[in-house]
This record gives C-alpha cells, structure tokens and sequence, in this order.
C-alpha cells in the first residue's frame, strides 16, 4: 500500500514536472565538465527550502540520477569526463567516438546508466536492512584492504606500459600527500605556500589530466586534419545484440555499483574504476580495452548510477550517507525537520516510499531524456576544432574555478593538464594518477586510523574476514597482471627471435 | 557556416545556464531581499527601543559576501546560509555565501581578511580560529576580526552505544582503568575538534592512558564507526547523533556543555560529574574586518540581533538542533580570551604542540 500512496505522490503533476526538471538539469549540469552532482544538488538545495519535503526529495534525486549519468556524455565525445565518476567511461568510450562509433557508446552508457539505476532501486527497496548491517562492518582497516584492491586496478589500466603506469600510480600517491593532513590536522609539503594547503583537489586535477591535456594533444595535432571523427555520433538508441552481449557485465557491474554505494566513504568514482578492472580482468579480450570496447562503457556507467540506489540505502537506513552526494541530500533531509536513520522508516513511510518512487521514475525518465537529449548534447562535440577547442578551453576552466570560485583551482588545473600532456608524451597512462588521487587518501588515512587503533600492530589488517578478502584478491590480480605482462615479453622476445 | 553558429549558440546557452546555476546557488537570499524591503517600509524599524542607525550610514549599497570556510552543504555550511538568510531581511540587502574551503578553515579566514575593510565581506569563524592560531598554521586571529555576534554554540558529548552496558561516565572511566589492566585500550572515535574535547575529558578523568582516539574522516563515519562497535565510544555534537539516540541504538554519558541540554535533561554535564574544566563547545561567529567603519559594525550587530530573536531563525534552530545561542560582540570576545588558554593547554596534553 504505502509503494501505491508513493507512486500517487510522484505522479502529483507538479511533483512529476519538477522531477523531469531535476534529471535534465543533472543531466546538464553532470555533462559540464568540472560541474558535479553533489555541486548541483549543493547549488539548488536553495530552492528547495520552500517546497514541502516530499517535492524537493523528489526533485534532488532526479537531479541525483541525471548528474550521474550526464558525466558520461562528454566522457564520451570529448573525453572530458563531466564527473570524476564518468573518468572510468572516457577510457572506452572516446577511443568509440574515435572510431565513429560514438552513438554507440552513448546508447550504451544511457542503457547501462539505466539498468545500473533500476538494480540498485530493486536493492535499496528490497535489501535496505541487510546491506546496511553489512555496510557498517566496514572500519579502518577493511577501508584500507578496499582501497588497496582498487589500487591494484592500476596493473589493469596501465596497458603495455606496465611499469609507467605503476610509475604513473606512485605520481598519484605522492601529490596526495601535499596539503592538509586531516589525521593531525596540519599542512604537509605545503613549503609555507599557503595556496598548497589546499592540497591538489580532485575535480581541477581531472579536468587538467583529461580535458586539458586532450586540448594541449589537439592543438599540436593541428586545425587542419580532417573532422571526420567528430562528424559521426550515428545512432544513439541502443541494438539488441549489442545489449545480449553485456548482459552478464551489466549485472555484474550494477551489483558491484550498488555495493560499493552502500559503503559509506566509496562513491560512484571508486565503483566505476573497480567495475571496469573486474570487467576487464575477467575478461577473454582484456587486451581490447583502453582502445575502444562497449564492455568498458557498459561497465564504468552500470556501476556508476547503481551506486545511487546503494548510496541511499545507508543514508535512509543508518543515517550515514553512501558518497558525497548523499551527504549533501542528508542536509536537505535534515533542513526539511526530517531526521535520517532507523525512525525515518517508522516516522515517515511517505517520504521513504516516495523516494523509492522518485528513484525508479527518474531513471526511466533519466533513459528517454538521455536517449533524445544525448544527441543535442553531441553536437557541441561535432564542431570544427577551431570552435570545439575554445570550447573545451572555456567548459574546462569554469568548470575547476565553479566548485569553489577559487583561482588557485584554475592553476592546479592548468598545471595538470600540461603534466598530463607531457606525460602522455612519454607514453605515461593518464588513468592510473586519476586512481591514486581517487583513493590515496582513503588508503592513506584509514591505513594509519587502523594503525592508531592497534597500537601500531601491523596484524589489525588480517583481523577481520572482510579485509583478507580484499588484500587476497588484490594480491592475486596483481600476481596475474605480472604474470600475463611476462609471458607477453617473453612471446613478443620469441617473436622476435623467429 | 550557419550550423556552426547555431551551434556556438546552443554552446554558450548551456555556459550562461551553467553561470546562472552557480550564481544562484550562491545567493539564498537573493529571493527574500526585495520582500523585505517591502515590509520595512511598512513598517519600519521592528523595535522601538532600538536606537536606529544613523541616518547619514551609506551602507549597505550593494550585496555583501559573506566567506563560509567549510563546503557547502555541511551542517556549519547550513545553519550559515539560514543565520544569513534572516540577516539579509533585517539589513534589506543581498548576502552571497562563498564557500572557501581547506587548511582546516584557515583558507577561508585569510581570504577574509585579504578584502576591504568596509563591511562588504563578512566571515564565519569557529573553533579552528583558536587551534590553527596555536599551532602555527596561520597568524590569523580572531583578534583581526570586529566579532558581530555569536549564534550557535554546541556543547560535545561522549555518546556510546546503547548495550555497552555503562550507564554512567564513571562506568566508563572503571572500563578504561580496567582495560588499561588487562593490557588494553578503549577507542574513542574522534574527527576535527572533537579530539580535543575527547582529551580534555580523558586528561581530566585520569584514563589519559587508557584510551586510544581514532581519527575518522567525518562525523558521519564516526556514526557508522560506533554502530559497528569499531569504537568503545565517540565525541560528537548532538545534530549527528540525534537519530540514533532517539531510536535508542545510542546514548548519551555526559555533556561538555556548560548546562545540561533542553533535549535531555537526564544527562549531566562533565561539570557536575566534578569534571569542572571539561567545558568544550562548538561555536559559529559572524564577524567582519577589524578596520570596518564603526558605525557599519554598530549597525550589523544590531541587525544580527534581530535576525538571531526572529522566531523563524529560532524555530528553524530548533528543529535542526543547531542550538541557537546569543552572545553579543563583548560576550564573545571574553569567551574566546578565555577559551584560547584552555585549547593551547589541551593541545599541549595531546602532543600535538
């Protein structure tokens, strides 16, 4: 009954309005490169003060499920990720656009945003009480383990340059150290540069490692070669057999989404990554990714929106939020005199049931828009590079200096791009220092909480089942990457020889 | 040549949009401010016994900023923006919050200090203005700021789960000592200040030994630390804890408060538990540059005032638990004179000067 008196506040017609509204500003504002959804939930909070509660939740969740998504679209076309979340997809999906097949990629992201969507609801409607028990077993040393198992995708994403993109991963490392330490609280490698204690934040560093460094790359390849690649989204709306055929990796990515979601502190940049490295290491062709493959992007966008349905199962549940945006959603819960946690479930069924309704409804509205809008939104990227460099230039720019008006975000974002360009040169991947700085910070401080915790007894990472877990995987995959990486030299070596 | 035009235009509709969103969100305010005027000139002045400003002060001509050092969306970011939003009526103009964030708060504060003096950039100040001082991080002081009022102050508590058996502190500091002779700690789970307030208690109690403080990213995590028994116990504020103590999954063994609070009357404070110096409280101050004109600050604190006894404010304050508390520029500067001694020595304690 109380999933009928959702469905019927939804379909209030200014309740329905407000949440198309909300999926295509966050399809919008999630596509600007810089601008994320926890930013554009932060910008309209605002607006929904004045709305009665069901309505802003309704409306911030659909803006929740576009934001996600629209990160994929530029990812795609212009390999300028809109979110960090959709860094994961312009591993695929730009090489796609590259070879004509954009249209393609984006079908595929929108389905697989969508799938990813939907499974996640089926979880958080179904499965709130268990993940969340789950979910708070998770301390310091099972976050340490977590973020080492992701950290081992490195060997995954380097490609053939093993060894630099280990390199590339160890670069990540370092710049995380620099700024404000959080553990004692005071600044470190900040030389007595105070515009360093902000450390190098993670939005301007992608924008200048993706988007930067890929207009520094176009500018050199000069105005004048041919605009073909640009010139050829084709068609959008997904094929049948294409869908088959990612069947098991739509699941099985959406399931790692919605986990990763519910823990608090991994969001939709960490699910992405660890569901595109065990989509690829799993994989008969792994060799193919990185150059172009619609498993990569059913992968990184399938895990990615699913963690929208996983990250409201702890925030609705325990009161702790799943990733950033929740957090911010937790906010506007709490602004609206609602108190998050186990009570909500008692207190107000209404407000729980229309978020599941709001949910649901805004990733089938998320799938139509994305479908029809994704094709307005490509012809920014089929333009003249005379005109799309600009562009770019102006998207990338704004989008490091909007988070926080801050110049010094400007810089590190400049400063970047021409590392990351320089970088690449040197056939250095750009994926691995984006990871580090995605989940160095996370491995740092829970390594050294789990350390204070014990005393400095190194034994606290095997405590427990969870942690075995990640640190056993992560040893073995790294085992196999070298392993795969020697038996290729020593086949190319024999090849040679012959 | 047409088609690339259109498309530079359909380009920079999206980029105006783009502006237009993050202006927005800036400004809260913005929508009441007209309004509000409106009702000023009905009815002017909201009190009569309040002197009115004189009537030569020019100010304020235009929107002010006012420098919130934390993210936006956090629960010092919110209760900003809501303070602000009934200050913008009193004072009939715009106030465009700008989130500044990093160095603990200490970015944000030096980029407040950096702007004229002339009553267009106001700041928050919390507790880090006093420990980033000490610690060297910054030379700012609040002592560079003319404080307008204090508007929230909330007192920390040491909150536990429900079935670890201690009904009282005292249980607590026995599960300590005990653990201590077991060869064992207890993990108290802390996040920002909140250290400090968990080693003023531990200091005071004698269990300085005994226990362990486990840093957290944030106060959120510290819930789940708690919930999935990873900590014995944490030092939070009541806004984080509040859904888990009314479903009775956590509790409360005493307050840092000055007073037992409104919400829970049972619960004693460190004070009366003869713990007269453990005293910590989190606080949110709105001041602007020492060298404002005075007659600007005079009539900011009187605007302040009104928007701190507007019932809305207090009604808002109230749900969101935010603990709306007055102190008047004097009042505020006396508490951070005495307050600065007693984070130094807390931080001597701790090690970390």
């Amino acid at each position: 009954m109380g999933f009928l008196d959702g469905l019927m506040t939804v379909f209030q017609i200014h309740n329905l309005v407000l949440l198309i509204l909300g999926v295509v500003l966050g399809i919008i504002v999630g596509a600007i490169p810089g601008l994320t959804a926890t930013l554009a939930i932060s910008l309209l909070l605002p607006f929904t003060f004045s709305l009665e509660a069901s309505t802003a939740l309704i409306m911030l969740i659909g803006i929740y499920v576009g934001g996600i998504y629209g990160g994929s679209i530029t990812a795609i076309l212009l390999r300028t990720p809109g979110t960090p979340a959709a860094a994961a997809t312009s591993l695929d999906g730009y090489p796609l656009m590259q070879k004509g097949q954009g249209g393609r990629a984006l079908g595929i992201a929108t389905s697989a945003s969508f799938i990813g969507g939907q499974i996640s609801c089926i979880f958080l409607i179904f499965l709130s009480p268990l993940i969340s028990n789950f979910a708070i077993k998770f301390s310091s040393a099972e976050y340490f383990a977590l973020a080492i198992f992701g950290l081992t995708i490195i060997f995954s994403v380097s490609g053939k340059y093993l060894l630099k993109g280990v390199i590339a991963g160890l670069i990540g490392l370092v710049i995380n150290t620099v700024g404000f330490d959080v553990i004692v609280a005071y600044p470190r490698f900040t030389f007595g540069v105070r515009s360093l204690m902000i450390g190098f934040p993670l939005l301007p560093a992608i924008i200048g490692l993706f988007a930067l460094s890929e207009l520094l790359r176009l500018f050199k390849a000069g105005v004048d070669d041919d605009d073909a690649i640009h010139d050829n989204v084709g068609r959008i709306l997904p094929r049948w057999p294409d869908l088959r055929q990612l069947k098991w990796v739509l699941l099985k990515s959406s399931l790692i989404g919605t986990f990763i979601g519910a823990l608090p502190g991994a969001g939709a940049n960490i699910a992405s990554f660890v569901a595109y490295s065990e989509c690829k290491r799993t994989s008969k062709t792994p060799e193919l990714f990185g150059k172009g493959i619609i498993e990569g992007v059913a992968a990184s966008e399938s895990a990615n929106n699913a963690v929208t349905g996983g990250a409201l199962i702890p925030m609705l549940t325990l009161g702790v939020p799943g990733d950033a945006v929740t957090a911010v959603l937790l906010g506007a819960l709490t602004i609206q005199g609602l108190q998050p946690g186990p009570l909500l479930f008692r207190n107000n069924p209404g407000i729980i049931n229309s978020i599941f309704v709001s949910t649901i409804v805004g990733n089938i509205v998320m799938l139509l828009t994305g479908l029809f809008l994704a094709k307005a939104i490509a012809k920014i990227a089929i333009m003249k590079k005379t005109t799309l460099i600009p562009i770019i230039a102006i998207f990338s720019m704004i989008g490091a200096y909007a988070a926080e008006s801050s110049l010094a975000h400007m810089k590190i974002a400049v400063i970047f791009g021409i590392a990351g360009y320089i970088l690449e040169q040197m056939d250095f991947p750009l994926a691995p220092i984006a990871l580090s700085i995605v989940l160095g910070s996370l491995a740092e401080n829970s390594f050294r909480a789990a350390l204070i915790r014990s005393g400095g007894d190194w034994r606290i990472f095997f405590h427990s089942a969870i942690s075995v877990v990640f640190l056993a995987i992560a040893a073995a995959s790294v085992f196999f990457a070298l392993r795969n990486q020697y038996k290729a030299s020593k086949e190319s070596q024999g090849g040679a020889s012959l | 040549m047409r088609k690339e035009l259109i498309k530079i235009l359909s380009a920079s509709m999206i980029l105006l949009l783009c502006i237009a969103l993050a202006g927005c969100g800036q400004s809260p305010a913005s929508s009441q401010g007209t309004a509000s005027e409106a009702t000023e000139a009905v009815n002017p002045g909201g009190s009569a016994t309040e002197p009115e400003p004189a009537p030569s002060l020019d100010y304020p001509k235009g929107s002010i900023t006012a420098i919130c050092p934390w993210t936006a969306g956090g629960s010092s970011d919110i209760t900003f923006r809501s303070y602000l939003s009934y200050l913008s009526k009193e004072i009939g103009t715009d106030i465009n919050v700008l989130n500044v964030t990093g160095g603990d708060g200490s970015i944000g504060i030096n980029q407040a200090l950096g702007m004229p003096a002339d009553g267009y950039t106001m700041a928050m100040l919390n507790y880090d203005i006093l420990s980033n001082e000490i610690k060297g991080i910054t030379e700012d002081s609040y002592k560079d700021f003319a404080i307008i009022n204090l508007f929230t102050l909330q007192g920390v508590n040491l909150v536990v789960n429900a079935d670890s058996g201690w009904e009282t502190f005292e249980d607590f500091r026995q599960a300590a000592l005990a653990a201590k002779a077991a060869g064992k700690t207890l993990q108290i789970g802390v996040n920002g200040f909140w250290l400090h307030a968990a080693g003023m208690m531990a200091d005071a109690a004698g269990i300085k030994d005994c226990v362990v403080f486990v840093p957290s990213n944030g106060s959120s995590e510290l819930m789940t630390e708690l919930l999935g028994k990873h900590c014995d116990a944490v030092t939070t504020s009541l806004t984080v804890a509040l859904p888990h103590l009314e479903s009775g999954a956590m509790k409360i063994l005493g307050t840092m408060a000055e007073e037992r609070m409104p919400e829970f009357p049972d619960i004693p404070t460190f004070k009366e538990m003869g713990y007269p110096n453990v005293i910590i409280a989190g606080f949110r101050i709105l001041a602007v540059h020492k060298d404002t004109p005075p007659e600007i600050v005079d009539f900011l604190r009187q605007a302040g005032k009104k928007a701190f006894d507007n019932p809305e404010f207090q009604k808002w304050a109230g749900d969101a638990k935010a603990d709306p508390i007055y102190m008047d520029a004097e009042e505020t500067v006396k508490y951070l004179e005495n307050l600065a001694p007693v984070v130094k020595q807390t931080m001597v304690n701790l090690g970390l000067i």
